[in-house]
């Protein structure tokens, strides 16, 4: 089997975060996957929706809407739970248009969160994965909530060798970052980000593991302004690490 | 005292609430105590998943039939023997009791804990009439006492102050020399308000629920100052939300098994009242007069929008328990009488979005109020929507819709994105401020590498591998 | 009297989309029943035993006689906490029980409604003690249901500093399900119905749990086979 995946790289993991993106794909090709990526992507409309501006998200998801099922592939996979919840809701977003809700009914049948897609659909762990040290997963709200894809990732990781995963205090919690919501109500947002850094740094943990590129840049721009020796790692970067 | 509770802009009380550490210890301790308490119960009783669902369909089906429910209510406590009166408004609910305290020249009255009565601003009218109001409830009394701060949570009011606090109010106001063992402070004032108990011309209170079929009103206490409220003064002066009903006892099963297990992990509380008319003709004590006043105040505006179901409510405090922003700022930091979850889904349309669709701004969107909820209010999506309703037809800041805009047709357009994208390397050189500054107070931005993923996709074929 | 409806209601109706209220509400359908399946074919011993024990998790002081005990225990509560003792007039309390009582402390009352509010609140107010029966009692939450009216008075079980509620074992239940059955069956419901489930508490306080606030600081139960 060799499944063709078309690639949502995510406008963060696009911008600021390539390695995030590059190490999925890479990670996909070693399970046996074909990866396109069409170049017309751009941002699945998220920060903009929640915030509640679903007028001027339109133009982004009917791009993606037409982008993403323009390529012949058999999924579409993407390094972030929210932004595949996103994708997943767009129906929700073209009620006075069904012919664009049936397409996206299509397009959201068929995109996967790439852990889910690793775990469920290809049924594959990942072979050689290496990291040595404890580590403390950051279950991300969209993801894990809304989403409902709670246990892959946690699946994967067990399997990777020299990983210690920690339970930390509040584990569950949000980490504040809600789009917008980090840069309109920063000193909230930083404060739920600060405790729960406290938290994993007092379980002793050298790596904060996550499955979404926005909670993880935002605990780690605390963790850097402290100065503190945890490394901030996506999962893709986890799995492909040896 | 209305709804708002604060007069400050939202910036400015979160910045104070942030800066309270008494608050912000007392809040987070109260959160991870209550919510392991909810959680025990409810793994106790097992199959919370159906209880939810059943309370959501008792409450859902109760609105779509609230204008039967509450005519069978009234005809039926009427038949009990007590005064009904729909009060359409705040105005007509606090004149209406205003009136019944100057017939009856009462100087003193009871009250045990009631949000709608708070909501509607009752006691500062009382008061301004001459009467003394005496709130019984613990943490309502030294609310009151100490110059009318303000509740931070809708079950435990005073969550916001710690022992040392209520010490020095006691001290202060009432006279009292012992330490801060809150038994002690619990004594005291027990002593200091059995005198009010007694010598109270009117007992006012609120109700959890009422019950349609008989007419009953409710009253869910841990103290017993609901009970003494109920019994021993001559005048009684219930206020309810109208839509705080249910059909028969039945429902009123589930409702109840869900409450005390949803707001502090009990199975049910110490004292449950359930009151029908005044005292009987054989009945030495209990109240002669009973009067239910119902209000309205907005809430049949709710029941006709969209977020209806908001009023499904039970008022447990479980979704504020819950929140991850609530935990850093209280309910003083929302500057609502209904804050959290619940605040951000009811008030805007019970009160405005003028004046309250800012609070709305006060939320992660994480979903975990959601999924607590024991009656299913989809407080996620109606919080989403208020925030879509803002701001699509209500424009109200000029600066966001603009860079809103600006986005969305960067992100529209492959061209401009790709535009944009590549500029986005040179961010490092763009001013910490504006909405760069709210992160970078007190969080390093990452670096952009020149290199976007698209570029190393693109050069695969030649190279392979990003630095 | 009710005043105000028509309008109010008118209100709630427009709302719901319709001119006037229905004659019949739609159906409710319970998605699910798991509230009757809770010890449903629980034995009477069993039921009593859950009761014992989930009462005195919560503080409650329990006590168990015969039907010939119900003097002794009282009296075992009552040297504790000293007289005066106030009584519901109640058959199973009245008679030999006060009797009794009557024998070992010169005031002992029975809750006389035809004296009027002022005496039987002065007697329940000065009382050290006040005993009342329970109609049924609730396994599940250490419940009792008091049935307040006539010579049952709703401050016998309020403003005594303690409160000595008995209940028949026969009449101990499962759980809230069975006090709502019956309530739902009685045609005339008296004016106050008290659910007793512990004694009187708070947490305002830091959330430290302070046992007696405003209603009586100690519970007991007694329960005759």
């Amino acid at each position: 089997m060799n499944p063709r995946v078309s690639f949502f790289a995510t406008c963060l993991a696009d911008t600021v975060f390539p390695h995030i993106a590059a190490d999925a794909v890479r990670l996909l090709e070693k399970l046996g996957c074909s990866v396109t990526f069409n170049p017309r992507q751009t941002c699945c409309g998220q920060p903009l929706a929640n915030a509640g501006f679903h007028a001027e998200a339109a133009a982004a998801m009917r791009l993606q809407l037409e982008v993403l099922l323009t390529d012949p592939a058999d999924y579409v996979v993407c390094p972030s739970g929210s932004c595949v919840l996103q994708i997943k809701e767009y129906p929700k977003f073209f009620k006075n248009r069904p012919d664009l809700q049936d397409k996206a009914r299509q397009l959201g049948d068929k995109t996967y969160e790439l852990t889910d897609f690793i775990v469920n659909v290809l049924g594959r762990t990942v072979p050689g994965a290496r990291l040595d040290g404890r580590a403390a997963y950051h279950p991300s709200c969209h993801m894990t909530r809304l989403l409902g894809v709670t246990k892959p990732p946690l699946a994967l990781l067990e399997q990777v060798a020299g990983l210690e995963l920690v339970d930390f205090k509040g584990q569950d919690k949000c980490c504040g970052f809600g789009g917008t919501f980090a840069v309109k109500l920063g000193a909230l947002s930083s404060a739920m980000a600060a405790e729960k850094v406290e938290n994993i740094r007092a379980a002793g943990a050298h790596y904060l593991i996550g499955a979404d590129a926005g909670c993880l840049m935002n605990l780690q721009g605390i963790i850097q302004r402290k100065r503190y020796p945890i490394t901030v790692l996506h999962i893709a970067q986890v799995l492909m690490a040896d | 005292m209305s709804i708002k509770t604060s007069p400050l802009p939202l910036k400015e009380r979160l910045r104070q609430e942030l800066a309270n550490p008494v608050m912000r210890t007392a809040i987070a301790n109260a959160q991870d105590l209550l919510n392991a308490k909810r959680d025990a119960a409810f793994a106790e009783l097992g199959d919370f998943a159906k209880w939810r669902e059943t309370a959501g369909a008792i409450r859902s089906h109760v609105l779509e039939n609230l204008d039967f429910y509450l005519n069978r209510f009234a005809e039926r406590a009427a038949a009990a023997g007590a005064h009904v009166y729909f009060a359409g408004d705040a105005a007509a609910a606090t004149a209406y009791g205003l009136q019944i305290l100057r017939d009856k020249k009462a100087a003193k009255a009871v009250k045990s804990k009631s949000m709608v009565t708070e909501e509607i601003g009752l006691n500062r009218l009382l008061e301004e009439a001459g009467v003394e109001v005496v709130e019984t409830d613990l943490g309502e009394y030294l609310l009151q006492i100490d110059d009318l701060d303000k509740p931070s949570h809708i079950v435990v009011p005073a969550l916001h102050k710690d022992r040392e606090r209520f010490r020095e109010v006691l001290a202060a106001k009432k006279g009292y020399t012992g330490d801060s063992v809150p038994e002690n402070l619990t004594r005291f004032v027990r002593q200091l308000i059995r005198k009010d108990f007694l010598e109270a011309d009117v007992g006012i209170t609120g109700c959890n629920f009422a019950v349609a079929e008989t007419g009953t009103v409710t009253l869910v206490t841990n103290e017993g100052n609901g009970r003494f409220v109920t019994t021993v003064p001559k005048i009684q002066l219930v206020f309810m939300g109208m839509e705080r009903l249910v059909p028969t006892f039945a429902e009123l099963d589930i409702i109840f098994s869900v409450l005390a297990r949803s707001a502090v992990g009990a199975k049910l509380t110490s004292y449950m009242s359930l009151i029908t008319g005044p005292r009987g003709p054989q009945d030495a004590d209990g109240p002669e007069e009973l009067h239910i006043i119902i209000v309205d105040n907005g809430r049949s505006r709710v029941l006709a929008s969209e977020f209806g179901e908001v009023l499904r409510c039970i008022r447990c405090g479980t979704c504020m328990l819950e929140c991850p922003a609530y935990r850093h700022i209280s309910g003083h930091g929302y500057g609502t009488l209904y804050p959290g979850p619940l605040g951000l889904a009811l008030v805007p349309v019970l009160a405005g979005y003028e004046d309250y669709g800012e609070i709305t701004k006060i939320c992660s969107l994480c979903g975990a109020c959601s999924q607590v909820c024991p009656v299913e209010v989809p407080l996620y999506e109606f919080i989403f929507e208020h925030r879509r309703i803002i701001a699509e037809e209500r424009r109200l800041d000029v600066g966001e819709n603009f860079l809103m805009g600006l986005y969305g047709a960067v992100i529209g357009n492959s061209k401009l994105y790709r535009m944009a994208t590549r500029l986005a390397h040179f961010s490092a050189l763009a001013p910490r401020a504006g909405p760069l500054a709210q992160w970078t107070a007190t969080r390093e931005l990452p670096a952009i590498p020149k290199t976007r993923f698209r570029d190393w996709f693109a050069a695969r074929g030649k190279k392979g591998n990003l630095p | 009297m009710i005043t105000g409806k028509e309008l109010f209601i008118s209100r709630i109706s427009h709302g719901l989309g319709r001119a006037a209220p229905p004659d019949t509400p739609t159906r409710l359908v319970y998605p699910h029943q798991m509230q009757r399946r809770y010890l449903a074919h629980a034995s009477t011993q069993k039921l009593r035993d859950i009761f014992i024990a989930n009462a005195r998790a919560v503080g409650v002081d329990v006590h168990r006689c015969d039907a010939g005990g119900l003097s002794a225990a009282l009296l075992e509560i009552v040297r504790k906490t000293g007289g005066p003792v106030i009584l519901a007039a109640d058959p199973l309390l009245t008679g030999d029980v006060a009797q009794c009582l009557t024998e070992a402390f010169t005031e002992c009352h029975i809750w006389d409604a035809g004296a009027g509010r002022e005496k039987n609140l002065a007697l329940a107010e000065k009382a050290k003690v006040g005993v009342a029966r329970a109609e049924m009692a609730l396994a599940e939450s250490a419940t009792t249901l008091l049935s307040c009216h006539g010579g049952n008075g709703r401050s016998i079980t309020l403003l005594p500093e303690n409160s000595v509620i008995v209940i028949r074992a026969e009449t101990i239940l499962p759980r809230l399900t069975q006090a709502m059955d019956w309530l739902h069956q009685q045609k005339t419901l008296p004016a106050s119905v008290n659910f007793v489930s512990g004694p009187s508490s708070t947490a305002d306080i830091e959330l430290v749990r302070v046992q007696g606030v405003h209603g009586p600081l100690e519970l007991a139960y007694i329960i005759v086979e």
